[in-house]
């Protein structure tokens, strides 16, 4: 090469990288690094869930004393009080009524409402749909839920139950509204075709075809649903006037009394409450991660 | 079973394109028509405007002595192959070809006896309890007909069945289909854009070019007297080539290596001159430079490349003559020519080359319009 374009050649970056190679670390180190993340960030995630079940199994004074250590014995004493308690299995069933309205109607009218997005609507008006969906989900939930509960009133729903069942129906449903937009947008159009020209009418099609194919995406968002509404506290706390409609995490507030707090009875009514939703989620894992990712990826 | 007919049928999209233009089609009942063209050329638009999945703009359609422009889809008693086959993923093969007659609620007994009486012609009976994921290509496509047949349609209408499917199997297939056309008898309207397709199935085939059907008539009348340029190149395989010429009184001359190439008509193209597009079949070259005595037009050429096939050859060879821009493959200008020999030719790359045709097997269009100069080979029709 002759001098003057020596002094003319410039290295871009590409090529300074290229002439470093890059060092991998050998496989095990990587494995043992990613590991150690991962337990690091298990134990920050079940610490509480370990310190609840600890506190539970203590008696009041033996809590007061040693809050955070282990228990002394393995007793079951406070787990049989919550059970014993009548007032807190009717907030189990006012949940349980509640929340099992509201998943299946969210569930249903969300598939219905991401199938419609997904195909039938110009596509024009179905992205200003989308956005309002999308939108709402960035609506901080202490804005509406004084004008939600202004609406019950004007609209004259007394009863707690159907107040939250009609909030509920629609809180999670800008989520699902996506997810099931971008799982229809991947079914096939002949699909549709083929069943219109079997005979079936549009919500035949639906019904028929696409809610059978759909069970993942449904089965995901009513997981999710019932995991959120089974928990929520806050518009429970504001629509909810008579005691006896409170729901579970509502009712759960009232073990704390203003003096003193019974934890271990709490703690264990808080574990109790928890059993549906940790069940729910052991048993469709599986569904749940392919699916979120499969949405996530897709459309 | 029913007729087919489209009355100056026109597909005008909403962005304003216009798919199928003023399409006038019969189809006799028990005929199996295919509608052949290249991409975008209107022919699936046509079928799913049969179908009902499009609205049509202009025109009528009917199914027998009925209009069916406004019936739904699901009333129009016909049954659709799709080029995906649209097997529903969730139902078994049984409750796939089972769906269309549960849908018309049909008994159950008459239902299992259909769908087994349809898996028995196609071969699908150990497959039944089968999910489509779980079958090949060849089988899922099988299933795709099985669900159309069961129905006992008044017309099957396909579109692309076998474009997914392998070449052997497509063969394959292909003699399945007309079997079972043979054995049905129903008015059958397929779309390919494969003229190995059109050729062997249809009793009729239509050749459409941007919303227009080009020509219709069996496939031995398109392949003989195409009525231009179009048609000429798309029916035949490999296509027809094509190059300019010049009508002089009643000889038509060709450019040439070192002179134009010559030959003398006779009567069959009487009183016109000026340029023409003159289209020759593969199989029409003969080899070496042809007697002087006689008329025949003489090209030489360069070889390019040799397609020993077992039973023949393909030589693909460049000349002088000019090529038409009109002779387009995807968009590419075509710059070769290509003879089909029989048995097997020795011949190597950048080799000189000779060819004669004789006049009589050539075909000359309008070189303007495209349109065939005349009526050619009319009294060999079929």
């Amino acid at each position: 090469m002759a001098d003057g374009e020596a002094v003319t050649y410039a290295p871009g970056r590409a090529e300074t990288r290229m002439e470093r190679p890059h060092r991998a670390a050998p496989p095990f180190v990587r494995e043992l690094a990613r590991y150690a993340i991962l337990i690091v960030a298990s134990a920050i995630a079940l610490y509480p869930v370990l310190w609840l079940v600890a506190a539970a199994m203590k008696t009041q004074p033996e809590y007061i004393q040693n809050p955070t250590g282990l228990p002394h014995s393995i007793n079951f004493t406070n787990f049989q009080t919550v059970l014993g308690n009548h007032v807190l299995l009717r907030y189990v069933l006012n949940s349980a009524i509640v929340v099992g309205c509201a998943v299946p109607i969210v569930t249903v009218t969300s598939a219905m409402a991401g199938y419609s997005l997904a195909r039938l609507w110009g596509k024009a008006g179905g992205t200003a749909i989308l956005f309002l969906f999308l939108f709402s989900e960035f609506v901080p939930i202490g804005i509406v839920a004084i004008p939600l509960l202004l609406t019950m009133q004007q609209l004259g729903i007394e009863s707690g139950k159907v107040r939250l069942i009609c909030v509920y129906s629609v809180l999670m449903m800008g989520f699902a509204v996506l997810v099931f937009r971008a799982f229809f947008r991947s079914v096939p159009e002949e699909l549709r075709e083929a069943a219109r020209l079997d005979g079936c009418s549009e919500f035949g099609v639906f019904w028929r075809i696409m809610v059978p194919l759909a069970r993942s995406p449904m089965t995901l968002i009513a997981v999710i649903s019932f995991i959120a509404l089974w928990n929520e506290l806050f518009l429970a706390v504001v629509l909810l006037n008579d005691a006896t409609d409170r729901t579970l995490p509502l009712g759960l507030t009232e073990l704390r009394g203003t003096y003193s707090t019974d934890w271990p009875t709490l703690a264990a009514a808080l574990l109790l409450s928890a059993v549906p939703t940790l069940v729910l989620y052991a048993v469709f894992q599986n569904k749940i991660t392919s699916q979120l990712s499969r949405s996530t990826t897709r459309d | 079973m029913a007729s087919i007919r489209f009355d100056g049928v026109t597909k005008r999209f909403k962005d304003g394109t216009v798919a199928v233009n003023d399409l006038s089609l019969d189809v006799p009942d028990g005929e199996f028509i295919i509608l052949v063209g290249p991409s975008g050329c209107g022919k699936t638009t046509a079928l799913r405007m049969v179908a009902g999945l499009e609205d049509v703009s202009e025109g009528s359609i009917y199914l027998g002595d009925e209009r069916v422009n406004d019936v739904d889809p699901g009333y129009r008693d016909i049954a659709m192959v799709f080029q995906s086959y649209a097997l529903f993923p969730h139902m078994t093969v049984y409750a796939n070809m089972a769906f269309p007659l549960k849908m018309r609620r049909v008994a159950k007994r008459e239902v299992n006896e259909r769908v087994r009486e349809a898996a028995r012609l196609l071969g699908l009976e150990p497959l039944l309890a089968r999910r489509p994921s779980q079958l090949s290509g060849g089988q899922r496509q099988r299933v795709a007909m099985g669900r159309a047949i069961v129905r006992h349609p008044a017309a099957f209408l396909m579109d692309e069945p076998l474009s997914n499917l392998d070449a052997k199997l497509r063969t394959e297939m292909r003699g399945q289909l007309a079997r079972m056309h043979l054995r049905l008898g129903v008015t059958t309207l397929y779309v390919t854009h494969d003229q190995t397709e059109a050729m062997t199935l249809g009793s009729r085939i239509a050749v459409m070019k941007d919303g227009i059907v080009q020509q219709s008539g069996p496939p031995q009348e398109l392949y003989r007297a195409p009525r231009n340029a179009f048609v000429a190149r798309f029916i035949g395989s490999p296509p027809m080539n094509f190059m300019h010429g010049e009508l002089v009184d009643d000889a038509l001359v060709v450019d040439g290596p070192d002179e134009p190439a010559r030959v003398r008509l006779g009567e069959r193209w009487p009183g016109r001159s000026g340029s023409v597009l003159v289209g020759i079949r593969p199989e029409a070259f003969c080899e070496g430079a042809g007697d002087p005595a006689e008329d025949v037009l003489t090209l030489h050429g360069e070889v390019d490349v040799v397609e020993d096939l077992g039973a023949e050859t393909m030589v693909y060879f460049r000349h002088s003559a000019r090529i038409p821009e009109l002779v387009q493959v995807d968009g590419q200008p075509v710059e070769t020519f290509v003879a089909r020999l029989e048995g097997m030719r020795l011949h190597t790359p950048g080799e000189r080359i000779s060819f004669h045709v004789d006049p009589a097997a050539l075909y000359l269009f309008d070189a303007d319009s495209g349109d065939a100069l005349a009526p050619q080979l009319t009294h060999e029709r079929l």
